[in-house]
């Protein structure tokens, strides 16, 4: 032989690649496969006068019929039959690989194993005998580091030789006895075909009772004629086999197979079990290959101890989010003062130079009442929600808040609500829109129609960052953070109450769990960090001067026209008044009642039209915090959160629910229950307030 | 039979971490990764992340707001899916 034909197989991200590089330099050629969209490399490389050919095989999880790569690997060691094949396994991720290996050794013998990335595996505290796991397997196994190119000269040796030698017995995996004898039976049944002669019995006979597709395309093509000439020997067996194939069904073995489904041994349930014993099979092997040094709980083991227990976990989550929001109002409350100062400044210098060219009274007022007043509100608190974010992410980078999350659906567990639902329900903390878009993921309408409804007493991020910002005019410091810990709280058991109810009211039973990923706790990236806050800030900002300055320009021509009238006889006045009678049973004034519905267009807009109902900018010395801290009381204002958070969220949020629902009934019965919940939670938070005597 | 145990625990009412799901059936968490990996690939559950939504709403403006968006660590979990459900139904009809 002057020639050796190599294949390489492993899973993606393996390194496989890179071994193929290594080993062919420049001397490669690169298309697709005949009929497919999947790259075909090949390329050669020189050892001891021999020209030796290697084809890198895409990366697969493994040989079944899944995906085109799957397909392309398997027919090419099966009909191209390579001299050999290696093998390129990542000796961190053993479980996974063994797989495909297992698979393989099912097709040929001739094989050898790579086992790459030992020196990650040995780093975290894995080591993988080579030795025991080539005796295990009957192959060779090459310990390489193929990003450092180690060890690559010895595989190829070793695959030459196997390429040169004769194929050698190969590893029978040890099914289950009950498997074992369907194998034997399907055996029987195909050894006399044709194809028995071309590829594995005992693999063809495993597909064949896995109900492989692509088999049954091959023997369509293939089969018909060196089948019927064994026909006889075949019908001997007592299966009544056509070799007239015309369709997958007409294959040999059907008989047999409807034999095995009507004693419950479908297609689903063979393909469950050959999977099972396969991976039984690797965990019964990897003790003797296989040794993990332990030095105890790690470091996210350790916290997790603490930070999952039923009863620490929710103490220490109460604990976390008291002291994100009590650091960014400390830290925001001397930078929103300076924003509030340099904006009604800067109105002061504006309207002075409009006064200097003589610009006439009512255009200095649209600029200075209801640009500055409207925007400069919103502005004053992006200190605030800047730092609000920076924690955020800080908590999310740190792999915290996904604790925070598996936390939060131990607690809706006693809901039974659908485990995707709370998925949505977490999106929905980001924004709504994409929380209700998210409900698409639950195939129960009635799972779905329960999301979607209670997804708006989610606070969304732009409503926390209102939220808290009033919050901080009005609590300063701890008081802050506990109110905001509150707030938190009666939002999420009014989700928990709701969905108590709504579940009954569209007839909801069912519940099923899911497995969460949480990753390893480690330091966050700043750089990270303060880029992601950065982006969402920035969103705010742009939002304040294009969104917010066209809502501030409507509500001051709203408050100032018709000119020369109060601002409570004006056209918001009078809509205040009409409203009032609304509010008043919680405290609310016309000017809150107003800004609660320009609050529905986005909720930012309640913040500028405040500032422009309470003239913020008319006084350089009142900023939107103080007038508001004038205007209500303690009691007042955690009011007024409590209904901002639960009314209905914005425009958006209730166009989607159209969208997602499908139904203007379920969208109207949406927003009914949120403004009656919000009002009515309202009232007996007033009422409450008047019985342990505050005001 | 390690990968139906694990379809069997997905099953309960009870959501899981995978450390808590590896050490209910007597596995390593390495272990139970493939397990899952593979039941993923043969269609019995499905691997979803917090703020997937994302990729449905176009990349618009609320995209931009979405709980995890842009981050490098989604919180990811796996689910049956409806020929998981499927199968554990029939399996339970079998075994009475």
């Amino acid at each position: 032989m002057d020639k050796v034909r190599i294949a390489l197989i492993g899973n993606p991200n393996v390194g496989k690649s890179t071994v193929f590089n290594a080993l062919t330099g420049s001397n490669q050629q690169t298309g697709n496969w005949a009929g497919k969209t999947v790259e075909r490399r090949s390329g050669l490389a020189h050892k001891e006068g021999l020209v030796i050919e290697l084809v890198d095989l895409p990366g697969t999880y493994s040989f079944t019929a899944y995906s085109q790569e799957e397909v392309i690997t398997r027919d090419y060691i099966l009909r191209d039959k390579p001299d050999a094949v290696l093998a390129i396994v990542d000796a961190a991720n053993i479980e996974r690989n063994l797989y495909l290996v297992l698979q393989l050794l099912e097709m040929t013998s001739k094989v050898v194993i790579g086992l790459n990335m030992l020196d990650l595996a040995r780093s975290t505290g894995v080591d993988i005998k080579a030795h025991e796991l080539s005796r295990i397997l009957r192959v060779p196994v090459v310990e390489i580091v193929a990003a450092k190119g180690q060890g690559l000269d010895k595989l190829l040796q070793a695959a030459v030789k196997v390429g040169h030698s004769d194929a050698l017995k190969s590893l029978s995996i040890p099914y289950p006895p009950e498997l074992e004898e369907k194998i034997q039976r399907m055996e029987e049944v195909l050894k006399n075909t044709g194809l028995a002669k071309r590829y594995p019995l005992r693999w063809l006979a495993i597909k064949r009772l896995e109900q492989d597709p692509e088999i049954g395309q091959e023997w369509e093509v293939r089969a018909v004629v060196p089948v019927q000439a064994h026909a006889d020997a075949c019908c001997s067996t007592g299966n009544a086999v056509s070799y007239d194939l015309k369709s997958t069904e007409d294959l040999p073995g059907d008989v047999l197979l409807s034999e095995l489904a009507q004693a419950g041994w479908g297609q689903e349930e063979m393909e469950m079990a050959f999977a099972d014993a396969k991976y039984q099979y690797i965990n019964q092997i990897l003790p003797v290959f296989k040794s993990q040094v332990h030095s105890g709980l790690n470091l996210t083991e350790k916290l997790d101890q603490w930070v999952l227990s039923p009863i620490w976990g929710y103490p220490i989550l109460t604990g976390i989010v008291f002291l994100a929001f009590w650091v960014s109002f400390i830290l925001s409350a001397p930078l929103g003062d300076l924003v509030s100062q340099g904006m009604s400044g800067l109105a002061e210098l504006v309207v002075g130079v409009m006064q200097g060219l003589s610009i006439p009274e009512v255009w200095q007022s649209l600029v200075r009442d209801g640009m500055f007043a409207g925007v400069g509100a919103v502005l004053a608190f992006v200190p605030q929600i800047a730092i609000f974010f920076v924690l955020y992410y800080f908590l999310q980078d740190s792999g915290y808040l996904a604790r925070a999350a598996f936390l939060g659906d131990r607690f809706m567990q006693m809901l039974g609500l659908h485990g995707k639902s709370f998925f949505s329900l977490i999106s929905s903390y980001g924004c709504n829109v994409p929380g209700i878009m998210a409900t698409r993921t639950l195939e129960d309408p009635k799972d779905r129609l329960v999301t979607i409804l209670i997804n708006p007493l989610i606070p969304c991020v732009p409503r926390l960052g209102v939220m808290s910002a009033v919050t901080a005019a009005f609590f300063p410091g701890g008081q802050g953070a506990l109110v905001l810990v509150s707030l938190l709280t009666i939002s999420i058991l009014l989700v928990m109450f709701s969905a108590l109810f709504l579940r009954r009211a569209v007839g909801q039973t069912e519940r099923s769990a899911f497995v969460m990923e949480l990753p390893l706790y480690h330091l966050p990236t700043w750089r990270n960090i303060l880029q992601l806050a950065w982006v969402r800030t920035y969103s705010f900002l742009k939002r304040a001067w294009t969104f917010i300055l066209a809502a501030s320009v409507i509500v001051w021509v709203l408050s100032s026209f018709p000119q020369g009238v109060p601002m409570n006889e004006s056209w918001a006045g009078t809509m205040g008044s009409w409203l009032e009678g609304i509010g008043r049973p919680l405290g609310f004034d016309w000017r809150i009642m107003v800004a609660i519905v320009f609050g529905f267009t986005a909720k930012e807009t309640t913040l500028s039209t405040l500032g422009i109902l309470y003239g913020v900018a008319a006084n350089a010395s009142q900023s939107i915090a103080r007038a508001m801290t004038t205007a209500m009381t303690g009691l007042g204002a955690y009011t007024f959160l409590v209904v901002y958070m639960l009314y209905i969220p914005c425009l958006a949020t209730v166009v989607t629910t159209y969208k997602e629902s499908g139904s203007l009934r379920w969208t109207a019965f949406g927003v009914a229950y949120n403004l009656l919940l919000s009002f009515a939670v309202g009232w007996l938070v007033v009422q409450g307030g008047h019985l342990l005597g505050l005001h | 039979m390690m990968l139906t145990e694990f379809l069997t625990l997905l099953s309960n009412p009870d959501t899981l971490s995978l450390t808590e799901l590896a050490r209910q059936a007597g596995y390593t968490p390495d272990e139970v990764a493939a397990g899952l990996e593979q039941l993923a690939r043969m269609g019995y559950i499905e691997r979803q992340e917090i703020g997937q939504a994302c990729g449905v709403c176009s990349g618009g403006r609320h995209c931009d707001t979405c709980s995890v968006a842009g981050t490098a660590e989604p919180f990811p979990s796996w689910h049956l899916t409806e020929k998981g459900n499927q199968y554990l139904s029939k399996r339970k009809r079998a075994e009475r």
